[in-house]
């Protein structure tokens, strides 16, 4: 008896450290999320952009992305779930370019389709790319570097921007 | 005249003995030489043995129990090479026995709250209590909604089987009781689906509520085996092991990968365990070595 009771609990106690060595947390994004990084047009490198008010357009009480005074050199531009076509503007708060008649505007079109990702980071839609516009106020061009939008955090999506650079002061 | 042609018939003849005697002479320089072996490879005559006296002989038992005998006279020792006892390197015989088992790990974790898994058996032959082939077949199912997830994973009920062998490491030893390794590869197909899962648009404020379509799969996979065995009471064992397992192969699959896999559990683990009760059937009548007491 004293035999059993023992294999019982070693198989209990086996039982107990091997279920809690699974992974656990969704390491990457719960929701198929389109990221887009922030470039220079004339160098081609990544900027950090303070003075953008970011959004979607018919969005619920025109709630933004992003406000202004925030350091972005990525932003994530979720797509309606609901919708074929998503549109984003971006709004320039800096002096001199702060008016809606300069804002620029960023259409998708895709498919979707529902996807399990994952245990931990559940189930979803992936987004294909079919089209994408923009205009052209401060957008010089956009890249799509991966057609596909998953829950993996990287970017599928380029935007360059004509970025003036502030001046360093002279007596700093 | 008669003399001068004496002279040249006898000169003639000598030339011709001479030109007789020439090649033997030559034949008999030719001849090697006959050289003693070298005397190193001479064969030795055969010592002959020292006979033993075998009335000057004491029998002893040494500290290892191996008996020596004992010339009084001039102290030689001698072991005796028959009452020797060899261990065979293969103590138990060829088809030794037949194990029978039911894994109880699936039904042992449902009560403790895991929401999938079944339960299998498995077969496994001895051969001389060292190398064990087995085979395992067993069902798996999943029904499980993780808290916090958006979703409620299924797949109904579906086989699997598993091929490997055994490796017991005290297999010289009672086979009671066993330290075992192995190898398992499993097979299995299966289909899966989840029937709902909602999403919440945080940002655009859109609810939908939606399904994935079911899928079929097959997969193959590898475990890397560790256990114990111990005897619980006559044919009756009891034994549990830890398993490690890796996926070698998985259907494409267009709406995502199955969370489960029937016998190797959540593809999120990389470790798992096996707890099985087991009756053996033994094939041959084997001597298990016991210390006898020592009669007094």
């Amino acid at each position: 008896m004293g035999k059993i009771l023992t294999s019982v609990i070693a198989a209990i106690t086996a039982a107990v450290i091997v279920s809690s060595c699974n992974t656990s947390g969704c390491l990457e994004n719960q929701n198929s999320l389109p990221l887009a990084g922030l470039y220079d047009s004339a160098t081609g490198r990544a900027v950090s952009i303070d003075s953008i008010d970011v959004g979607g357009v018919g969005a619920p009480d025109d709630s933004l992305l992003y406000k202004a005074g925030m350091k972005l050199t990525e932003i994530y531009l979720p797509f309606r779930s609901t919708q074929p076509s998503t549109s984003f503007f971006i709004h320039y708060a800096q002096k001199g370019l702060d008016d809606e008649r300069l804002n620029d505007t960023l259409s998708f079109e895709y498919t979707s389709r529902p996807y399990f990702a994952s245990e931990e980071c559940g189930a979803m839609f992936r987004y294909n790319l079919t089209r994408m516009s923009h205009t052209t106020h401060l957008i010089d061009s956009v890249k799509i570097v991966d057609s596909l939008i998953t829950n993996l955090a990287v970017q599928q999506i380029h935007i360059y921007f004509r970025v003036t650079q502030e001046e360093p002061d002279p007596e700093q | 005249m008669r003399t001068l042609l004496r002279n040249i018939m006898i000169s003639l003849g000598a030339m011709i003995m001479l030109a007789m005697a020439v090649p033997d002479a030559t034949a008999q320089r030719r001849v090697t030489p006959v050289t003693p072996s070298d005397p190193v490879t001479n064969p030795k005559r055969p010592e002959t043995t020292k006979k033993i006296d075998r009335s000057r002989l004491a029998e002893i038992t040494d500290a290892q129990g191996n008996i020596v005998l004992v010339d009084t006279v001039t102290g030689t020792e001698f072991i005796d090479s028959t009452a020797i006892k060899t261990v065979p390197k293969m103590q138990y015989p060829l088809w030794h026995a037949v194990v029978a088992g039911v894994n109880l790990w699936d039904p042992l974790m449902r009560a403790f709250g895991q929401k999938y898994g079944l339960f299998d058996v498995w077969a496994e032959l001895s051969i001389h209590n060292r190398y064990k082939p087995i085979i395992e077949l067993g069902l798996g199912t999943i029904n499980d909604t993780p808290s916090g997830g958006n979703y409620t994973f299924k797949s109904p009920v579906a086989p699997y089987f598993k091929l490997g062998a055994n490796y017991n490491f005290f297999y010289n030893s009672n086979p009671d009781y066993q330290l075992l390794g192995g190898l398992r590869l499993g097979f299995t197909h299966y289909n899966y689906e989840i029937p709902h899962f909602s999403l919440s648009g945080d940002y655009w404020d859109e609810s939908s509520s939606l399904s994935i379509p079911k899928q079929s799969s097959t997969a193959a996979y590898l475990e890397i085996v560790f256990g114990i065995k111990v005897k619980i009471a006559g044919p009756i064992s009891m034994g549990w092991n830890i398993k490690y397992h890796s996926i070698l192969h998985e259907s494409k699959a267009e709406y995502g990968q199955s969370m489960y896999i029937p016998g190797y559990g959540k593809r999120n683990s990389s470790i798992t365990g096996g707890f099985s009760i087991m009756y053996t059937i033994p094939l041959n009548k084997t001597i298990v070595p016991v210390v006898e007491s020592e009669k007094k």
